[in-house]
């Protein structure tokens, strides 16, 4: 069989395997070994089916991963996104929408100390619903905006979607937190605005709260000023040169824990359950990297990414169109798959394509992670929606989409802003210290 | 997994049980990791003595959380899946295509866990060792064999219960 041949054959059994229902890495092994037997003989296909599982899960980058899983779960114990709350509520409450731009900033600040959009969205959905309850805001703005605080959470560094992609594409894990930072905060900025113009619109939106005192402020501020402090020390550490990113991890997390320690948060069972849930996530995310390494090696082997790259570019269409066109197909692919599954299956074919159009990789893979966060709150399979609906029972599904249109218009102007000014992501990676 | 219906079906007991135990042996792993993530570092800066091999002992340690997390991943439903089909088939009929995917699973894996035997004898043979200190591999690929072949088993069990009940809504996914 030509390796073209096999390559197609390949990737259409991949995806029936994955419609129906196969979890991704397991089909990426089954196809990848198979195919690398076929074209590589099954000697070699046996052999990596030993080896590569125990190259991945000894590789000491990738420690990264479990440990910044770790300071996620250990910040959420500590109860550090009630304090996150309470922080930006006494400053933004009485605006006009206050509570929906307070549960944005927390979101953002939750964000900094966890890699995962839905423990995001649950932590501050659970803090912050309520509340916008209590006075009487529109369920549309208040889920909408728990959907889309919760997306920060990918987007804003610790990452495992940063890792993901800096593993498969050969690029520094540092460097992609830090290009995560300033386009993390220029979302936020940009959500909490339009909750501004949405108010300013509709104001039964979001009715103002009561305004804090500047002495409750500064006490709320000093409460939140922990996690703060948690957040300089592990990304301004990895920036500034002191530590890689796995010590930096690993540092966030034993401070996230002593903090929970400190407040009288940890107990057994909480810190049994901790164990357990950090332990499955890191076995969900290591599966992924398995499968993606026996399978990803096949396809190189059937020239099919580089064959996509040379016809692309071949077309000589201009680089914005290909970039407009990648960045269209990932939105629509966005809806229907998970975003684990849709880095690990594209970016084989994609990056290539990224590196021959000239484009600085880094830049993408934040770039990327955006469309990724839009499919994250898209209809029919945004996983960030089914988690607001876990929350909000009451809130019928078509109303959450609509709350959360007008913040989806706000990430397609980050982007924007991110394709015409890359300096925005590539400005804290480049002057790193390393 | 406190399903009564799955709950009937025999060694689902045992497979609660020993994949939690693994699970709670896992981050216990992961929390040494952090430990000894904070004591190198503290003994470079602090100290100036870098402790000799804490890269290697991490790196291992990295893999007795991955393998022993593994099975209890997958027996409580934790492993990624694309789940679009079930909106236009819906899930009754689904569960002979889950049946077949978790089969095909469980060889795959025995497969898996017998190449990871063989690696960890190649590695006895030759004596296969961590750079800095000599800490011998073998030992954690059979730990990684043994994970593998817990997970064939998990799945060949989650397709026994499929036969047996309609399948659990892959909505469980973690992310």
């Amino acid at each position: 069989m030509s390796p073209t041949a096999a390559g197609l054959l390949g990737l259409a059994g991949l995806f029936v395997l994955l419609a129906l229902r196969m979890p991704v890495g397991i089909a990426m092994m089954l196809i990848g070994v198979l195919g690398f037997g076929t074209l590589h003989g099954w000697g070699p296909a046996m052999a990596v089916l030993g080896s590569e599982p125990f190259v991945i899960s000894t590789n000491y980058e990738l420690i990264v991963i479990p440990l910044f899983v770790l300071m996620g779960n250990f910040a959420t114990v500590s109860g550090m996104s009630r304090d996150l709350y309470a922080a930006a509520y006494a400053w933004f409450g009485h605006w006009r929408g206050g509570l929906a731009s307070a549960t944005i900033a927390a979101c953002a600040g939750f964000a900094a100390l966890s890699g995962s959009s839905v423990a995001a969205a649950v932590t501050m959905g659970k803090v912050a619903l309520p509340e916008m309850r209590t006075y009487r805001y529109d369920s549309r703005l208040s889920t909408g905006a728990i959907a889309a605080g919760g997306t920060l959470g990918i987007l804003i560094p610790p990452s495992t979607g940063f890792v993901i992609y800096a593993i498969l594409t050969e690029e520094s894990i540092g460097r992609l937190f830090l290009a995560g930072f300033f386009p993390g905060l220029l979302l936020t900025a940009l959500f909490i605005l339009s909750i501004f113009i949405q108010t300013r619109i509709n104001p039964d939106l979001g009715p103002p709260g009561p305004a804090s005192t500047v002495m409750d402020r500064i006490r709320a501020f000093r409460q939140a000023s922990a996690m703060i402090g948690v957040v300089v020390v592990t990304i301004g550490g990895i920036y500034a040169g002191l530590f890689t990113p796995t010590e930096a991890a690993g540092v966030g997390a034993f401070l996230a824990a002593l903090l929970a320690l400190i407040r009288g948060r940890l107990t057994v069972s909480s810190l049994s359950s901790l164990a357990l849930e950090s332990t499955r996530t890191t076995a969900l995310v290591f599966l992924i990297l398995v499968g993606a390494h026996i399978f990803n090696p096949f396809l190189a082997l059937t020239h099919i990414p580089s064959d996509l790259a040379e016809l692309l570019v071949g077309m000589e269409l201009p680089r914005l169109a290909v970039l407009g066109i990648l960045l269209a197909a990932y939105i629509v692919l966005g809806m229907f798959l998970e975003g684990f599954a849709m880095l690990v299956l594209t970016l084989p074919i994609v990056h290539p394509i990224i590196l021959t159009l000239g484009y600085d990789p880094i830049w993408f893979g934040v770039v990327m992670v955006i469309v990724l966060e839009m499919g994250l709150i898209s209809p029919p399979v945004g996983v960030n929606v089914f988690v607001v609906k876990g929350i909000a029972e009451d809130v019928p599904m078509s109303r959450i989409f609509a709350g959360i249109f007008p913040f989806w218009i706000a990430m397609a102007v980050c982007l924007a802003i991110l394709v015409a000014f890359p300096e925005i992501a590539l400005f804290l990676p480049n002057t790193m210290i390393q | 997994m406190g399903d009564e219906s799955r709950a009937a079906l025999p060694g689902t007991a045992v497979a609660d049980w020993t994949t939690r135990f693994l699970a709670y042996a896992a981050g216990a792993a992961l929390l040494w990791l952090m430990l000894l993530t904070v004591v190198a570092v503290v003994m470079r800066y602090v100290f100036n003595a870098p402790i000799l091999g804490a890269q290697d002992i991490s790196e291992l340690s990295l893999a007795v959380v991955v393998f022993l997390g593994i099975p209890y991943c997958g027996w409580t439903g934790g492993h990624v899946a694309v789940d679009l089909i079930s909106t236009v088939v819906g899930e009754a009929r689904l569960r002979y295509t889950d049946t077949l995917m978790r089969l095909l699973g469980a060889v795959l894996f025995a497969i898996v866990a017998w190449q990871a035997m063989h690696q960890g004898l190649d590695a006895l043979e030759y004596g296969e060792a961590s750079n800095l200190v000599e800490i011998a591999h073998h030992p954690f690929m059979f730990l990684m064999s043994f994970g593998w072949l817990l997970f064939a088993l998990v799945l060949l069990l989650q397709a026994a219960a499929g036969i047996f009940r309609p399948p659990q809504t892959p909505q469980e996914k973690a992310e």
